[in-house]
């Protein structure tokens, strides 16, 4: 099982690498649109990496409700949690 | 002393679509607010999130195609010859009595030949040889097959244009028209719209924009402009293709029209590849100018033939948009979304929308927006919701807005 923090380090890496970011602007709190400014287009694409990275699926009606970095990281780590 | 700006009327109209082909079956499923939106069938398409879309069904191209040139076709290309044939006969013209060189062809696409690329290229990469890829692989393909070929049947010898923006490519398509013949490039043009594009890879790429709905248990319940619980777009193929002509063209020749195409008008928003400006600003500005074209009041207007896609931002920002250019008056006006029943036909859409609006003024009846079962207070107007209604109109408007924020509109009225 992946520690949380991992998922959290990874996701904040993609966001980094992805965006060209500092890893130091990626806060748990940070908003994805408002603070990192990401854009609609942004936003699939990165599920669509998290997807892949992590092999699961995230609805969209799921993405809706991300709005922090930490809705991210805290969805990502219920769905990898083992059954 | 220059010459004064020709009149353009509409008489001929062809029409393919997921609830009919030839004008009379696509109304008659218009008016019976009949979906035309099912389980994909012609590929799997059970690991797609979004599995639904508007087949064209029974078509047979030998009813408009001679049987040794179908093969040398797509069927992008077949659906906007059929569509030709059809505005052709119903326009009642006869090519060989004109100037030829003074007629020409528009026609509007999205994805034109995908569904050769998606063929051929399964091929190279399966095989890894690229003498497998087949011969008349470019001139299928090709974008501007569809009015080449329109051309080469009528031999139509003016200026040949394929048009792609997207979702306003036939609404774009019909007013670079306009502007030909007023500009006195033309006398005649054959204009219209065209897409094939419920294919493999397109329905994936459609899927991973997230951009469609996923109702996959209720197709026909899926496209829902304007409701509470739209969930995004559903695909549709066909082609619309009308004849347009000047006045004076069209009288000489005693020809019945359906309507005078008086305005266009065209914004771009310039401002993201795939959401619209949430103001309606440019899309505002678009039927502003349209309307400015035409000469037209914005109180004159009754009809409104919506781009209503059934996506969440669309339809919001539209009835926006609208409002801002309308005021009160906008409360008045009858609309609908006819992609409510044949889904998003892309490049066909502004074409077959542009035929919705001039058989509704010449017939005084308006299609229902079927679905529409729970009101959304951000789209409060007037959308014919599920039943359709009489209603005279005399100046009816079209709008199509594309991905890349082109935002075409069209305006026509009524012969008197």
């Amino acid at each position: 099982m992946e520690s949380t923090d991992l998922i959290e380090e990874r996701i904040k890496g993609r966001l980094a690498e992805k965006f060209q970011k500092n890893a130091s602007d990626i806060l748990s709190e940070s908003r994805l649109v408002q603070d990192l400014g990401l854009d609609s287009l942004d936003t699939f694409e990165l599920l669509f990496e998290l997807e892949n990275e992590f092999n699961i699926g995230i609805p969209t009606a799921d993405a809706l409700a991300f709005v922090r970095v930490q809705d991210v990281v805290s969805y990502i780590q219920n769905k990898t949690k083992p059954a | 002393m220059g010459k004064a700006v020709p009149r353009v009327v509409l008489t001929g109209l062809g029409v393919v679509s997921p609830i009919g082909s030839g004008k009379e079956a696509f109304w008659a499923g218009l008016m019976e607010g009949r979906s035309g939106i099912r389980t994909i069938q012609r590929f799997d398409v059970s690991s797609y999130p979004s599995q639904i879309g508007g087949e064209v069904p029974d078509f047979r191209p030998e009813d408009y195609i001679p049987v040794s040139k179908i093969p040398k076709m797509a069927t992008v290309t077949r659906y906007a010859m059929a569509a030709a044939k059809m505005a052709v006969e119903d326009g009642q013209i006869d090519f060989s009595g004109i100037d030829r060189t003074r007629a020409g062809v528009v026609i509007g696409t999205g994805m034109g030949g995908m569904g050769i690329y998606e063929v051929q290229l399964r091929t190279l990469f399966e095989t890894g040889n690229p003498r497998r890829v087949h011969p008349l692989s470019v001139p299928l393909a090709t974008s501007n097959a569809a009015a080449a070929e329109m051309a080469i049947s009528y031999g139509l010898k003016g200026h040949n244009i394929t048009i792609s923006t997207a979702c306003s490519s036939g609404g774009n398509a019909i007013g670079q028209g306009l502007d030909l013949i007023r500009s006195g490039r033309a006398d005649m043009i054959m204009a219209g719209g065209t897409e094939a594009c419920l294919l493999p890879g397109v329905l994936a790429a459609f899927c991973s924009l997230r951009t469609l709905s996923v109702r996959n248990d209720a197709p026909d319940r899926a496209s829902r402009p304007f409701d509470k619980n739209r969930d995004g777009f559903v695909l549709g193929e066909g082609a619309g293709v009308v004849l347009m002509e000047t006045l004076e063209s069209a009288e000489r020749r005693k020809a019945s029209m359906y309507a005078e195409l008086v305005g266009y008008g065209c914004a771009c928003e310039a401002s993201h590849m795939v959401s619209p400006d949430v103001s309606g600003a440019e899309q505002a500005r678009a039927m502003r100018l349209a309307l400015e074209d035409g000469e037209v009041s914005p109180w004159e207007v009754d009809y409104i033939n919506t781009h209503g896609t059934s996506t969440l931002l669309n339809d919001a920002v539209e009835t926006r948009a609208i409002k801002s250019v309308f005021g009160r008056h906008a409360h008045d006006i009858s609309m609908n979304s006819t992609k409510s029943m044949i889904g998003h036909t892309i490049g066909a859409a502004g074409a077959i929308e542009a035929i919705v609006c001039a058989l509704t003024l010449q017939r005084g009846r308006i299609h229902p927006t079927v679905n529409i079962e729970t009101p959304d207070p951000e789209c409060d107007l007037d959308y014919t919701p599920n039943q359709a209604r009489a209603r005279p109109v005399q100046v009816a408007l079209s709008n199509s807005f594309g991905f890349g924020s082109n935002n075409a509109c069209l305006v026509m009225r009524a012969i008197s």
